[in-house]
């Protein structure tokens, strides 16, 4: 990310997306707004970037007014938007004579002339200009005028309330850490060099790695705390006291955040550690004497190692090769999972050889060199399995390799382990010839099985007419590509391209790992070590609003196409819904279950079994494309009866003519979808995964707050936007009904 | 289950119990019984958010004759899977689906040769879906306007299989399988037969089978014992179960030893082709029927061995696969029910012919070498680890229980059956292979 400093210094006189706002903390409502700037941006292929300030305006207007400190300093803001995709921010200094700037001037001057906003991006409430003059009105106007097109964000809230920087810091002051990593979306942190200490932490049997708090940013209430601490690319769970020590030196003005990193004793002193803040376990108490608080703070220890067993949570443990390693602590399971995502550009020939390089890693490894001796040894790990998938979000190809096995068995043994190992095995040693290329009779054996698994999806009928409706919708554009290649490349790709692919794979694409389960300290540290022998390379980064990419779909069209078929299949693609990453995603959640996502929707209860039009009619939501598909299979006598009658629901649900019940019945059955998902490890992980994809990971309370503040009137605003865009109709042959 | 597993003592809630303690997991599992015949079994999943429960009825696709007493009953093909229809049907409110949601329970079931499965899955709220549903199972409305409804939706849904070429191939393979065991015809029966089905049809199957003496419950999760018994205890109020003269007794006709025919060709509108290898086994037929853990002994054991001489790990299926004659399609299944058992193996292949001769000549060649006892061991080995691995879903190991009440076992019986499999047990289970004449094919060409 570029930073320009000084407006008076000349800047690249391309088009851009400029975001208006002061950002601080990066918090999800902010969020919601930059990834919106950055993804409208691409679609109109301009640059995103942001208009901010280094200080906050309220500094220079209201120099006395109470202010409980930044969540996060200079530094730390621009690397966040920097992580959001923006390529440049242009920081202003705001001071009397700027704040004297009349409304209109400041747009013409730094947004017209000098930054060539083709794109501006708000909140709700922005005010700029002279005595907070101009608003969202006058910026309407204005740019209508201006030929620039203005998106507005609406208020993004959460647990029944707005989303912004002043609720963040009153939740931190309060100590209500957890809350406060809700409206963040990530724990909130602070960082700065270890110094020395009086060692009373190490005499105590807790050494403990001590950072001043700034002076300028939101101090968390004084007390102790669960915490993660970041240091070198690694992540230790730690307990961290904040505060004044008054056990120990009743004389300290300046607070201190002295964290235990209990898993390892590394000299941490001089050393940049961020420390991420989650739980708090007391307030912060002044004992008679140090053995006294030497017992608490065994007492505190013993709570929060309890704390970090049983909360649950996935993080980052490491970052090696660019690539981060998430760890999903959970003793609730027998088994544990570990699922290896690499994330491709989807483009046809790289698809096919991706495809079928995972399919060749699959079967075999140097260790076990055939696929029968591969299968043999995880059948011998009591049951375990490690595959390899393909899938596709919008214009990106997943290529997951996961393995799952019990994580002990009764001898002592880790069956789970082993298969990580094997899965390192698959991935980093694999069966080459003398020639370092793969075997051929696997490669063959591999690539004619491949083809004959995309040939038969033609032979089921449902996933051709959903395959030929995405196909018209998409246009030329690579979301509708297959993630298993097509058939042509997959015939002409050599074995010598498949070596580049593997080279590619390994060295250049993006990839995240996610390990699930009762993982100790020994599994993990063999899976870093295995991660360690990556070839280095420079990793693509996909980020949530740049990738999945923005996507318009072809021209609207009607197609009737005709096979030797009993059942007539309909297949409508809908345009309209809100990005992926939206806040509005849970009401689009709601849209879906609604309309045909489930037994209770209209489309199940109206047309299968009021109607008795079809057995299966359902709606998917395609998230990453903002669609919304409508399947069914009916008697091809009913189609013209079926299609009003889908329609006619749709209808309904734009204006809003549906019973509170279906409303209600919606909500408990997603509340019950959300609840359920700790039940299930794969489950977990899949949130996980999906959630870093889109940009939107949120947490079982989150979640749940989430689906309380969606209305019947945002389900039906939401239905309105809908627009058909591919209709496709699957028939058959000769029957007369149908001509 | 016999009387004879459980206390002799009912309390005053009307149910006698006991408790079954995995020696593996630790795990337990609680069985008890009410006087009115019907069976509970709690699996306790303390820590989870999910409660799941299963109702299974004894009557499925297969049982479309009976006696009661002297009486012979006959239904036309179908009618379990148009009552499972029934249970679900509409009213303007929403019938039971829409009630089940409203308390956000989400409900389905499904109807199998030898029995039906209702069950439902939800986060709380768990005693009144589970009485919604214990009440529509009891007491279904079977009237003709619901009756009317659902039989075009029924007809769509054969209509559908119609064009599935799995379906087409597997119901074919049954058909050559089996002269007049009703397992040849498909679970929801033909048009014709839907269309002949009427509300007595329905009811009398209620009347039969529907029947607390007659029913399995089953629930997994976190539970409360105390409340699902009373609620339960409320239910049931004081119904007793019926003298055995009164329930109903499934009649089925001799079956011919060998296939009905050697098989059959099929000719769709598909891209890939593929082939379906059947084999009756006729050592479990009307007439020698097999039951309880003997039933599962030989459905266990078969299947360990079919593991060892058809699955990836298998040198027959490295040969087919590297030939290019199966892919990761290819599948086994082995069916082992009280009077009939067959198997049946395939997938898609461009040499469909080729890939179920190959199938059917390694099956056979393989009785002439001597067994892989290690890879005998290491599919036991699988086995055990699969099942310990299931045992982590609340809904999993709640929908195996409520399976194995059907053979009057438990889940904790099966590393106890998995222990008694030796390979050479295993091998003599399996020998009817051999026999060439035993087996059937189905093969779906592309139509040219």
């Amino acid at each position: 990310m570029l930073i320009f400093d000084n407006p008076e210094f000349a800047v690249a006189c391309h088009p851009r997306g400029i975001g208006l706002g002061f950002f601080d903390g990066v918090h999800r409502g902010h969020l919601e707004l930059l990834r919106t700037l950055v993804f409208e941006s691409h679609r109109m292929g301009i640059v995103p970037a942001v208009l901010t300030f280094p200080e906050r305006p309220e500094s220079v207007l209201r120099p006395n007014g109470s202010f409980a400190g930044y969540l996060c300093d200079l530094d730390d803001r621009l690397a966040l938007l920097s992580d959001c995709g923006i390529s440049e921010t242009h920081l202003l200094t705001f001071d009397r004579t700027f704040a004297a700037t009349d409304p209109v001037e400041f747009l013409n001057k730094y947004l017209k002339s000098r930054l060539r906003a083709k794109l501006v991006v708000v909140g709700h409430d922005y005010r700029f200009g002279r005595d907070g003059a101009g608003n969202v009105e006058l910026l309407r106007k204005w740019a209508e005028d201006s030929q620039v097109r203005l998106i507005v964000i609406e208020q993004v809230n959460q647990g029944g309330d707005r989303i912004s920087s002043s609720r963040l810091r009153q939740l931190i002051v309060q100590g209500h850490v957890d809350a406060a990593a809700g409206l963040l979306g990530r724990p909130y942190s602070l960082h700065g060099k270890v110094i020395q200490g009086r060692r009373l932490g190490s005499k105590l049997g807790f050494p403990t790695a001590n950072i001043p708090i700034p002076p300028f940013q939101a101090c968390p209430a004084y007390g102790v705390y669960a915490t993660r601490t970041r240091v070198d690319g690694r992540t230790y769970d730690s307990i961290t006291n904040v505060g004044l020590r008054p056990t120990v030196d009743a004389a300290a003005k300046h607070p201190l955040a002295e964290t235990c990193l209990y898993h390892t004793n590394q000299t941490l002193y001089g050393r940049d550690i961020h420390i991420d803040f989650l739980q708090r376990i007391r307030p912060e108490m002044r004992f008679e004497s140090v053995a006294q608080l030497g017992n608490q703070v065994n007492a505190d220890l013993q709570q929060v190692q309890q704390w970090h067993r049983e909360s649950e949570l996935c993080h980052e443990k490491a970052r090696i090769s660019g690539v981060p390693v998430y760890v999903l602590p959970t003793d609730r399971f027998v088994q544990a999972a570990i699922h290896f995502v690499f994330y491709l550009p989807l483009k046809k020939w790289q698809a096919a050889s991706m495809a079928l390089l995972s399919r060749v890693l699959a079967a075999s490894c140097r260790r076990y060199p055939s696929r029968v001796e591969l299968a043999r040894a995880l059948d011998s790990l009591y049951g375990a399995t490690l595959e390899s998938s393909q899938e596709r979000q919008g214009d990106l190809q997943l290529i997951t390799f996961s393995a799952e096995a019990l994580r002990r068995w009764i001898d002592g043994s880790s069956p789970f382990s082993a298969v990580c190992d094997l899965l390192f095995d698959v991935l980093l040693d694999p069966s080459l010839d003398e020639e370092g290329l793969f075997y051929e009779d696997i490669v063959e054996t591999e690539r004619q099985n491949l083809m004959m698994e995309l040939s038969a999806r033609e032979n089921d009928r449902a996933k051709f007419a959903y395959d030929r409706c995405l196909d018209i919708f998409c246009g030329d554009q690579p979301q509708g590509l297959s993630p298993y290649g097509d058939l042509e490349s997959l015939q002409s790709i050599s074995r010598h391209e498949l070596a580049g692919a593997y080279k590619t794979l390994l060295s250049q694409c993006s990839a995240s790992i996610y390990l699930g389960g009762s993982i100790d300290s020994d599994l993990l540290e063999a899976c870093l070590a295995r991660i360690r022998q990556l070839p280095d390379g420079e990793r693509a980064k996909i980020r949530p609003s740049e990738q999945p990419s923005p996507f318009d779909p072809a021209e609207p069209a009607v197609r009737l196409e005709k096979r030797k078929v009993e059942q007539a299949r309909i297949v409508l693609a809908y345009q309209g819904l809100p990005p992926y990453f939206s806040h509005r995603s849970i009401a689009v959640t709601f849209l879906n279950s609604m309309l045909g996502g489930d037994v209770h929707s209209l489309l199940f209860d109206v047309v299968r079994e009021k109607m008795g039009l079809a057995y299966s009619v359902f709606s998917s939501h395609l998230r990453s494309l903002s669609a919304m598909f409508i399947m069914a299979g009916v008697t091809p006598e009913k189609v013209d009866h079926a299609l009003e009658a889908i329609r006619d629901q749709l209808a309904r649900l734009s204006t809003g003519d549906f019973d509170n019940s279906l409303f209600e019945r919606t909500s408990r059955m997603i509340e019950t979808g959300i609840l359920s998902v700790n039940d299930d490890l794969s489950s977990m992980l899949a949130h996980q995964m999906y959630g870093h994809l889109y940009g939107r990971l949120m947490n079982r309370k989150e979640s749940l707050d989430a689906l309380r503040s969606v209305t019947p009137e945002e389900v039906s605003q939401l239905a309105s936007g809908l627009r058909l865009v591919t209709c496709y109709v699957l028939t058959g042959m000769d029957n007369e009904a149908q001509k | 289950m016999s009387n004879s597993n459980f206390g002799p003592a009912t309390d005053n809630s009307g149910f006698s119990r006991r408790t079954i303690t995995d020696p593996l997991t630790g795990k337990t599992l609680r069985i008890l019984r009410h006087e009115s015949g019907l069976v509970v079994k709690l699996l306790p999943r303390p820590g989870f958010s999910r409660r799941f429960a299963a109702i299974t009825v004894p009557y499925g696709s297969i049982h479309t004759t009976f006696n009661v007493g002297n009486k012979t009953i006959h239904v036309p093909a179908g009618t379990a899977h148009f009552l499972e229809h029934c249970l679900f049907s509409r009213d303007d409110n929403g019938g039971l689906l829409g009630d089940l949601a409203s308390l956000g329970a989400s409900a389905n079931a499904y109807t199998s040769h030898t029995h039906t499965l209702y069950y439902f899955a939800t986060v709380h709220h768990f005693e009144q879906p589970l009485a919604l549903y214990l009440q529509a199972v009891f007491t279904p409305y079977l009237e003709q306007d619901r009756i009317e409804a659902e039989r075009p939706v029924i007809l769509a849904e054969l209509d559908q299989y119609q064009d599935d070429p799995d379906s087409r191939c597997y119901n074919d393979l049954l058909s050559a399988l089996y002269s007049c065991h009703p397992a040849r015809e498909d679970i929801g029966g033909t048009p014709e037969s839907v269309r002949q089905i009427t509300d007595t049809d329905l009811k009398t199957v209620r009347r039969y089978f529907y029947q607390p003496d007659q029913i399995i419950l089953t629930l997994s999760g976190d539970l409360d014992e105390d409340r699902l018994l009373a609620l339960l205890a409320g239910i049931l109020g004081e119904r007793t179960s019926r003298p055995a003269c009164s329930r109903p007794r499934p009649v089925f006709l001799a079956e011919p030893l060998l296939p009905a025919s050697s098989g059959s060709n099929l000719q769709m509108d598909v891209k890939i082709p593929s082939f379906l290898v059947g084999f009756k086994d006729s050592s479990v037929r009307p007439g020698q029927e097999l039951k309880g853990r003997h039933l599962v002994t030989r459905q266990r054991g078969v299947r360990l061995y079919l593991e060892s001489v058809l699955s990836p790990a298998s040198p027959l299926y490295d040969r087919l696969y590297g030939s290019g004659l199966i892919n990761d399609s290819f599948g086994f299944h082995y069916s082992c029910e009280s009077n009939y058992a067959f198997l049946v193996c395939g997938g898609e292949s461009s040499q469909p012919e080729q890939a179920a001769n190959a199938v059917i000549e390694g099956l056979i060649d393989h009785f002439s070498t001597e067994p892989d006892e290690h890879l005998f061991d290491i599919q036991k080995r699988a086995a055990a680890g699969n099942f310990l691995r299931s045992l982590d879903s609340v809904e999993h190991s709640g929908l195996v229980e409520a399976q194995c009440s059907l053979y009057e076992i438990d889940l904790f019986d099966y590393p106890k059956i998995y222990d008694m499999i030796d390979c050479a047990t295993a091998r003599t289970m399996a020998s009817f292979l051999e026999n060439r004449a035993g087996y059937a094919t189905s093969i779906l060409q592309p139509v040219r």
